[in-house]
């Protein structure tokens, strides 16, 4: 079981992200905002952040910034899921920069993978 | 000990201790410093405020031994934030910033700052190419780096033919005569201006076709990764 | 109506992708398709991926978790999308009209009272506070009254979205706002939300389908409720400005009043 911060600006699939996640066996927290994600992870210890990359006002590229900038976050697991297609990310340097474990792109993505690729995370991370 | 007021851009955060957040900055006038920030919780020090990245700051900071200072108090003078309206614009703004942070190490001179003043501005004018912006900012920062290409005359020193084709080489920092090559009298044009204009909002207005810039991109880019390595 | 998840799962996939060919495929059209026309298709493409994603899923998560009572929940979705596509394709139908578009005289209060009601029963916890202001009398104005009101509806709905994407510490407002002013009735809808102002939008009618987030400051989405709202009043010879009503902001626009009844 892990504690996941889901950043999705999109109330209804936010919470059906959080219910698919709880059904697997998690903990999930919501957060529309990148603020609201910050604060989070300031009270709680999370394993595993899943961002949605388009937000407004900010997006996601300025938290996953914002969060390696710290090192006692450098542990927690990345998942971008996004409507921003993966060819639109600067380089795989800069992916792997920001320790993005996963990328998926959001139309393609069923509920069913997103739990199998959160799964794979936390047996690696278990390894 | 004397306060000092500065305007900055800040390029980069990182976390010191439980509350402190150490801030670097590239300044108008005093070059890039380093200063603490604090007692700036986490909670407090997200995205918002004083100190944050994509804009220009007023500061005012103690100067510190050993290079850090502490810094004091901050106000935002300017902030850039169309760019994070777009993730491709984010991500090569982080970019920069990373570029200049690596490129002004030792003592950097006043221009840095204007010149990554010119690029917030102009990637928080979204409809000015991105492209464009990458080849004005190689070219700047090449020039700064004192390693120019030659864009007037050809590798063995004869003056650039508008009629002819071009390949480019990185030995000689210069253009070299190819029937076959890709280079023709628009990129050398094109970076010309690139090197002279101002600032990317003045390129942006010369149209060129997107296939022009996207290699001079790549040009620029491998010149400036050969000389200032800023990989 | 589909038989089962699965169904649903693969007409949202088949259109999801339907979707993306649409949004790929604009290099290919026909010189003579006028480009504001394409790119209020591409942002309304980009929009669609949204209702159709939140169909999908919603239909695998009531599979997953045996729980059927979130069929409802698809119905909504699939009629919020569809009123997306109706009010664009009344868009065109107007645009393609031009100077023989149907106006007619249309009473602004009444149009405003009744987007008020329908904006109240879409908020359907009553999460807003819906109010009407309509400073004095008005006589008809000429517009197009389905037109009218379908932008006047895409509006408020696109601003009470936007407040789901945010953290507000004051109860949600929209306010639907009418007032003489010296070049006719200006009328709108306001919201206690920051993130819209004049600049902004203005960039926003440049970026709106070339950019996946034109108005990235007011909403992570392609906003495309606004573009065919603008678009709508277009036609009618009207245009959307941002404005301000007491410490609200919002999106209006001015319409001149129709002369037909006084001249009886």
């Amino acid at each position: 079981m892990a504690q996941i911060v889901v950043v999705e600006p999109d109330k209804l699939l936010a919470l059906i992200y959080k219910q698919a996640l709880e059904h697997a066996g998690h903990s999930v927290y919501l957060a529309a905002t990148i603020q609201r994600a910050v604060a989070i992870l300031d009270l709680k210890a999370i394993d595993m952040l899943i961002v949605e990359l388009q937000i407004a006002q900010h997006n996601g590229i300025e938290l996953l910034y914002e969060l390696r900038s710290y090192t006692d976050w450098n542990r927690v697991r990345i998942i971008i899921q996004s409507f921003v297609p993966e060819g639109r990310m600067m380089s795989s340097q800069t992916v792997q920069h920001l320790g993005v474990d996963s990328y998926l792109y959001k139309p393609k993505t069923s509920l069913f993978e997103l739990c199998m690729t959160v799964e794979s995370m936390l047996d690696r991370q278990t390894v | 000990m004397k306060q000092i007021a500065a305007t900055g851009i800040v390029l980069s955060r990182t976390n010191y201790g439980e509350a402190d957040r150490i801030i670097t900055i590239l300044t108008q006038d005093n070059g890039k410093i380093r200063l603490v920030a604090k007692g700036v919780r986490k909670i407090k020090s997200k995205l918002a405020g004083g100190i944050e990245l994509f804009s220009v700051n007023d500061i005012i900071y103690l100067p510190g031994k050993s290079g850090l200072g502490t810094l004091v108090s901050s106000r935002l003078r300017t902030n850039y934030g169309s760019i994070v309206g777009h993730i491709d614009r984010t991500m090569y703004t982080y970019e920069v910033l990373k570029i200049v942070h690596r490129i002004t190490e030792d003592s950097p001179e006043p221009e840095y700052f204007l010149v990554l003043q010119h690029m917030l501005n102009a990637l928080n004018t979204i409809l000015i190419p991105i492209d464009c912006i990458k080849v004005w900012f190689h070219m700047q920062l090449l020039m700064l780096g004192g390693h120019s290409p030659n864009l007037f005359t050809d590798n063995e020193g004869v003056t650039l033919d508008p009629s002819q084709h071009y390949m480019f080489s990185f030995d000689d920092m210069s253009f070299m005569r190819h029937s076959a090559g890709p280079f023709t009298k628009h990129h050398i044009t094109y970076l010309r201006l690139a090197s002279s204009l101002e600032s990317p909002k003045k390129l942006s207005q010369v149209k060129v076709p997107a296939d022009i810039l996207t290699s001079l991109v790549q040009l620029t880019r491998t010149m400036l990764d050969r000389y200032d390595h800023v990989n | 109506m589909f038989h089962n998840n699965y169904g649903i799962r693969y007409t949202t996939h088949t259109l999801t992708t339907g979707v993306e060919s649409v949004v790929t495929a604009h290099s290919f059209h026909s010189k003579h398709v006028d480009d504001d026309s394409i790119r209020l298709l591409l942002a309304l493409a980009e929009q669609m991926k949204r209702p159709l994603i939140q169909a999908s899923r919603s239909a695998e998560l009531a599979r997953m978790t045996s729980d059927i009572s979130k069929i409802a929940d698809i119905e909504l979705i699939a009629d919020t999308g569809i009123d997306v596509i109706e009010s664009f394709i009344l868009s065109l139908k107007l645009q393609q009209a031009g100077d023989t578009i149907p106006l007619e005289s249309v009473s602004l209060s009444a149009t405003l009272s009744d987007v008020a009601h329908m904006l109240q029963k879409l908020d359907g916890s009553n999460y807003f506070d819906v109010e009407l202001h309509i400073a004095g009398k008005y006589g008809p104005i000429m517009a197009h009254a389905k037109g009218l009101q379908v932008a006047l509806l895409n509006i408020g709905k696109v601003l009470m979205s936007t407040h789901g994407e945010r953290y507000p510490s004051d109860r949600p407002v929209i306010a639907l706002a009418a007032r003489k002013t010296r070049r006719g009735i200006a009328a709108g809808i306001f919201t206690n939300l920051d993130g819209l102002d004049s600049k902004s939008f203005a960039r926003a009618r440049n970026l709106y389908g070339r950019a996946s987030q034109p108005i990235s400051q007011l909403t992570s989405e392609s906003g495309a409720g606004i573009f065919i709202a603008d678009s709508l009043l277009h036609t009618m010879e009207s245009n959307l400005r941002v404005s301000h009503y007491k410490k609200l902001t919002g999106l209006a626009a001015t319409f001149l009043p129709s002369q037909q009844l006084t001249l009886v």
